[in-house]
């Protein structure tokens, strides 16, 4: 499969503090790959530096063979992100945040009125299309950016922890409509906490400790490199940190 | 140990730091140069108009409304902060000698907006009664203070009710009766009796309200962060003012209107939003709307027809200097960084959504040279009202965020 994004060799953080250090990976088409780590790891990091809020150190990161310096338009606009707290414009209805969104990403207008009601269905918003942010939960905040998200369709998604305060239902609409986009060819990087879900949605696994990648591959990969056949996600997680901790 | 007193004292001055750094601001910039021309203007023509003002004039009446309001509007600052309802909660019924300090400089603090009225009023109050001696002018004064205090207390027991509908009918009986009992002060006659009845309905009030003995903590910073709110605001006229959180509107109307005169397009995200911002949020089409009408006041009254196109100008200016604060709005907002649209579009729909705004409002002032039938100035206000906007945003305004998105890059 075609890789979609590429970092290498990729050192950064924030000024005075260097949080990740030389981390090397890939997400193809057709893949959702997890990022895992312990609070502190620099998943957040990771990802700030991937879409382009922080500067890197050293390294690069090339979405479809380009950098963001080369060409900054065409970089952002293959992204959509969802981030760890929704961001809202807290003077828009729900309907102009997409709206929007939807010409911010040169989506034409048929186009977006189409994909607006089936994702408002989808996530059961329809009541709420005139309603500002002060009256919603974190849940429906959330919502909103996961919305936003699929509504560019766009070729690499970035999920930063999306779990927290979606309702059960809502966490169901994600995962289908996350292996909906991957199905049709998007590539997928979700930071997440939740092992479990990961375990059984993501293809590949990217576990990060202490700025730098510990493990990277399926299922089958890890089970076989910490040597423990048919343990789950959570035993091989629980299993390194016990490792990191004697050392 | 917990000292309510030191509390208190500890808050009031990291208030005083706060209002210390901000006048700073208000004081440095030349936007004071022109309300310090508009105040001194119009205390010219003020003066001007008492030389010749008809003994007819209901001056009693005037003087009587601006005393009232000024006893009635009491807000009240209580410097209290949104953990205090976790953290202090639980020294309630200590607090009440912080809440004494508190009322203490609320009412020191207001004070300077009666003297400022008085001091305004003052030469209409001798010039329609100048035999009356200083010692009666003096309890006047005495009473108008005494008044203002007793209005303080009742509303800052009727802050810790509950249900604050229940005092909605009390509340505009007070108003009526103020007025009229500042009325019959100024004019001298009836005031025992009005001021008899006044003293009846506020120990009512008064017993009433006081029943309520626990305090409504939610209110209190809800008002506290308000008018906090209104300072910065006020503030943001000289300065720009990071964070500040204004009362949204929701004007589905007017937003209904810019959402069929935006284009669906990628270059018009920008404006977009910025009209949608200027619409909702921190007053900013509230702001345009009074400055606007308050160019029109004077463009009515004042006497000379050059006069009115510089006020005209002048206000033109103050609204433009005013909104600037809108692009800077949803500048730290992740989102302005990530969209796959430069700043260079930002900062383009933003000077054309501002043009449009001078535009409009140069339209509007010079309709009323046209209402008022002087048809040449009707096209000089146009016309210079259109080279103003189109200099001062394409020229300064450019420049000027030009500036400050690459000092924050």
């Amino acid at each position: 499969m075609q890789r979609i994004l590429e970092v290498e060799g990729l050192t950064g953080g924030y000024a005075n503090k260097t949080v990740i250090h030389d981390i090397s990976f890939s997400v193809a088409q057709k893949e959702i790959v997890a990022l895992i780590g312990l609070n502190g790891a620099g998943k957040s990091t990771t990802i700030k530096h991937i879409i382009g809020l922080l500067k890197q150190k050293q390294g690069t990161i090339k979405i479809n063979g380009r950098s963001l310096d080369e060409d900054a338009a065409t970089y952002r606009k293959q992204i959509a992100f969802v981030p760890e707290q929704p961001i809202l414009y807290e003077e828009l209805t729900l309907y102009e945040h997409l709206r929007l969104t939807a010409m911010a990403y040169d989506i034409d207008e048929k186009t977006f009125e189409k994909r607006l009601k089936t994702l408002l269905a989808a996530f059961r918003m329809e009541r709420y299309i005139d309603w500002f942010p002060v009256h919603f939960s974190k849940g429906m905040r959330q919502k909103v950016m996961i919305m936003n998200a699929f509504l560019i369709e766009p070729e690499l998604y970035i999920v930063d922890e999306p779990f927290v305060g979606l309702d059960p239902l809502g966490i169901d609409s994600f995962l289908n409509w996350m292996q909906k986009m991957r199905d049709q060819g998007a590539a997928v990087l979700m930071s997440t906490h939740i092992l479990a879900t990961a375990e059984q949605y993501c293809d590949r696994f990217i576990i990060l400790h202490e700025g730098k990648i510990r493990a990277d591959g399926t299922m089958e990969q890890l089970q076989e490199q910490f040597n423990m056949p048919n343990a789950s996600l959570h035993d091989l997680y629980i299993e390194l940190t016990k490792d990191e901790r004697h050392v | 140990m917990f000292n309510p007193t030191d509390l208190f004292k500890m808050r009031l001055k990291a208030h005083v730091t706060l209002l210390n750094r901000y006048l700073r601001y208000i004081f440095n910039g030349h936007f004071m140069i022109a309300l310090v021309f508009i105040i001194v203007t119009s205390a010219v023509y003020y003066e001007r108009w008492l030389e010749e003002v008809p003994p007819t004039f209901p001056a009693a009446y005037v003087i009587a409304f601006f005393l009232a309001f000024v006893i009635l509007y009491n807000p009240f600052q209580s410097f209290l902060k949104e953990p205090d309802k976790v953290f202090l909660i639980v020294k309630e019924n200590e607090m009440h000698r912080y809440f004494k300090l508190a009322f203490l400089y609320n009412y020191v603090a207001q004070l300077y907006i009666v003297m400022f009225v008085l001091a305004a009023l003052g030469p209409l109050y001798f010039e329609f009664y100048p035999e009356r001696s200083t010692l009666l002018n003096v309890i006047v004064v005495f009473i108008v203070l005494i008044l203002k205090a007793v209005n303080m207390t009742l509303n800052w027991h009727m802050l810790q009710v509950d249900d604050p509908k229940m005092f909605r009918g009390e509340k505009i009986v007070r108003i009526i009766l103020t007025y009229v009992l500042v009325y019959t002060l100024i004019v001298g006659e009836h005031f025992l009796i009005v001021g008899l009845v006044y003293v009846v309905l506020v120990t009512i009030s008064y017993a009433f309200a006081k029943k309520e003995t626990r305090l409504h903590w939610e209110r209190l910073i809800q008002n506290d962060l308000e008018r906090l709110g209104q300072f910065f605001r006020f503030v943001s006229l000289f300065a720009d003012v990071p964070h500040m959180k204004g009362k949204l509107k929701k004007r589905r109307y007017l937003a209904k209107l810019v959402r069929n005169f935006t284009p669906f397009s990628q270059t018009e995200t920008p404006l977009y939003l910025y009209r949608l911002t200027f619409l909702r949020s921190g007053d900013y089409f509230g702001l345009y709307v009074r400055l606007t009408i308050l160019a029109l006041v004077f463009i009515v009254f004042v006497p000379n027809e050059w006069f009115k196109i510089v006020f005209g100008l002048l206000f033109m200016y103050m609204t433009s200097f005013q909104l600037q604060t809108l692009y800077f709005h949803h500048r730290n907002n992740i989102w302005h960084d990530l969209y796959p649209i430069g700043d260079e579009t930002h900062r383009k729909s933003y000077l054309k959504w501002l043009n449009q705004l001078g535009m409009l409002q140069a339209a509007v002032l010079s309709l009323a040279f046209l209402a008022q039938g002087a048809a040449p100035f009707f096209f000089i206000m146009l016309g210079s009202g259109v080279v103003f906007s189109l200099s001062f945003h394409q020229l300064y305004m450019k420049k000027k965020i030009e500036t400050a998105d690459v000092h924050r890059s």
